[in-house]
């Protein structure tokens, strides 16, 4: 970035080089953050370090579905009013948010923790599939929502999982039918989020 | 769709260049160098966002300056694309002034045909090159294609991947992962196959008709389509495919490599009965390769009910004399046609068209 005779803070050039680890984000951008932060009142920017702090110690994984929670089990999971007769399957806390917000979907959720991607050097093992068996191991499932990305990922992980639910018996749609292909489900609209989630397919 | 006007900033050696095109003939001559393909490759970059040739975003930028833009505008319908180039290699696309996601968004709107080196030999080339023929133009009329295309080409190599670690003797669940990823490919791979039948079927009687139009043989060309495994109905595609994939498995398994799919068709060209890629001449291969590039064109063109744009680079060189005047007047009679060539070339007096003569490296003048 800069030449060598520059010389730049060791504890400036420290945040700069954890800036430009976060996705979409270069050395260029990094440095303008950093500079914007340090130039910004002091009780503002560690405002946002504390935030971040607190983030780590309090966030933690509910330890049934992998949602992103301060409490355990998470508050879907311990809501007695949603329906706990049907699981739908995302690949990140992101896509749960997405559903939520249609306000269209009322029962529980299972978060794998990404998609099966060999390339990627992602294999089943790595997601939480067996932890998805235990679930439906319940009596009270009747319906798995098979609600991964829209690109060969998640094509490939549904695939996976209809393979290893349908010996259970257990009823299994998908919705990723009629999203704009390629993109990800927390981009697509919340309309389409509806349609998609009431046309749901079965497998 | 007819391409009214291009405007090229900093593109290659062009540094401002603003252009207006006829509808139907636009030859574009002048000396090896001065930039007559670079015209071309701007024009082709306005379909598919990217050149017919092996070059980076970066390549685009003129070598004194760290930015391009190419603009193109309709004619009948207010369409204009804008795609710009910056250093770091990003590519910005812009359809009626809105940022589009990818380029894939600009596919099917400029549709186009190019002919060139390679498709000129196309008959004599590799399958892959035949393959493109049908990728290229089965992807202008149907997104879809493209969509399933980039998703099977994806889950093959993730496939290939698999078998190198099943062989390796390492992945949990590896044959049901393995089993998953066919079920994604076979269910890609039939549309794609499925699509190409199609695609076959329509330009097979072009094929024909353009072969003796432009060639004075009467011999027959048939052009078929060759799957990598044989079905006698395309309802036993999935099953068939899934059964290759089955009896091929240990010899994948030895080799990391999936045996059969669409990544492995052809097309069979045959003349008068012969195989032409073994029997026939340098002179007849060129011809059939043209008359399947033309009929391909003319597919684009009844599909939209609107013209496409024909893309002759440089391809007049080995063609006699007879060959040359057929093709120049057969592609403009298909779509509005922008023809290179380093030698001169005359329209026929009843011939709508445009000549721009490049003399020195980055002027373009107009003829007529
Ligand atoms: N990024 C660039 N900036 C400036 N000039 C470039 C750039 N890329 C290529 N050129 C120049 O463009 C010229 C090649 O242009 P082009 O391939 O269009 O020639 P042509 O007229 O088609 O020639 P031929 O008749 O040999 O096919 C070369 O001289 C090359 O130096
Ligand atoms: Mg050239
Ligand atoms: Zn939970």
């Amino acid at each position: 970035m800069f030449s060598r005779r520059v010389n730049i803070p060791e504890s400036l050039s420290a945040v700069c080089d954890q800036l430009s680890k976060l996705p979409g984000i270069g050395y260029k951008t990094a440095y303008r953050l950093t500079f914007f932060i340090i130039s910004r009142p002091p009780e503002e920017s560690l405002a946002l370090a504390r935030s971040i702090e607190e983030l780590i110690g309090k966030v933690k994984y509910c330890s049934v579905c992998f949602n992103l929670t301060e409490s355990d089990p998470c508050p879907i999971c311990s809501d007695k009013s949603r329906d706990r007769g049907v699981i739908c399957v995302v690949e990140n806390p992101n896509d749960l948010f997405a559903i939520e917000e249609t306000g269209e979907y009322h029962g529980l959720y299972h978060i794998l923790g990404g998609a099966i991607a060999p390339l990627d050097g992602i294999e089943p093992d790595q997601l939480h599939i067996t932890e998805l068996v235990e679930r439906l191991k319940d009596d009270e499932v009747r319906e798995v929502i098979l609600a991964t990305n829209p690109n060969t990922e998640g094509d490939v992980t549904a695939a996976y999982l209809v393979k290893i639910i349908k010996p259970l018996g257990i009823k299994i749609s998908k919705i990723a039918r009629g999203l704009p292909s390629g993109s990800d489900l927390e981009f697509a609209d919340k309309s389409t989020l509806k349609r998609a989630l009431k046309g749901r397919t079965d497998e | 769709m007819v391409l009214k006007e291009i405007l090229l900033r900093n593109f290659r050696n062009y540094n401002k260049l603003n252009l207006n095109f006829n509808k139907k003939a636009n030859l574009i001559l002048g000396p090896n160098g001065v930039g007559k393909s670079n015209l071309l490759e701007a024009i082709y970059i306005l379909a598919f966002g990217r050149s017919p040739w092996a070059a980076t975003n970066n390549d685009f930028i003129n070598f004194e300056q760290d930015w391009s833009t190419v603009c193109g505008k309709a004619s009948d319908r207010n369409i204009e694309i804008k795609v710009k180039f910056l250093r770091d290699g990003k590519k910005l696309v812009e359809i009626n002034g809105q940022a589009a996601k990818s380029s894939s968004e600009l596919v099917g709107i400029f549709t186009q045909t190019l002919i060139g080196h390679q498709e000129i030999d196309i008959v004599r080339g590799a399958p892959a090159d035949r393959r493109k023929l049908m990728d290229i133009h089965i992807s202008q009329t149907d997104p879809e294609y493209l969509e399933a295309l980039g998703k099977y080409n994806k889950t093959l190599i993730s496939r290939n991947k698999v078998l190198e670690r099943l062989a390796r003797g390492g992945v949990v669940g590896g044959k049901v992962l393995l089993s998953s990823i066919d079920d994604v490919l076979i269910e890609k791979g039939a549309y794609l196959i499925r699509k190409r039948v199609q695609f076959i079927e329509k330009i097979k009687s072009g094929c024909a008709t353009f072969f003796q139009a432009l060639s004075r043989d009467d011999s027959k060309l048939l052009i078929r389509y060759a799957p990598s495994f044989y079905f006698k109905e395309e309802s036993q595609i999935e099953d068939l495919f899934q059964d290759n994939l089955n009896r091929n498995y240990s010899k994948e398994i030895s080799s990391y490599r999936t045996l059969t799919g669409p990544h492995r068709d052809d097309l069979k060209i045959n003349l008068g009965g012969r195989s032409l890629k073994r029997y026939g001449s340098w002179g007849q291969a060129r011809s059939a390769s043209l008359a399947i590039l033309l009929a391909s064109a003319k597919e684009l063109a009844d599909h939209f009910h609107s013209e496409p744009i024909l893309l002759l680079d440089d391809c007049f060189s080995d063609l006699d004399d007879y060959h040359s005047q057929q093709l120049l007047e057969l592609a403009p009679s298909i779509g509005q046609t922008f023809i290179t060539s380093p030698k001169p070339l005359v329209l026929k007096p009843h011939q709508e068209g445009i000549i721009f003569q490049i003399n020195q490296p980055g002027i373009v003048e107009m003829v007529t």
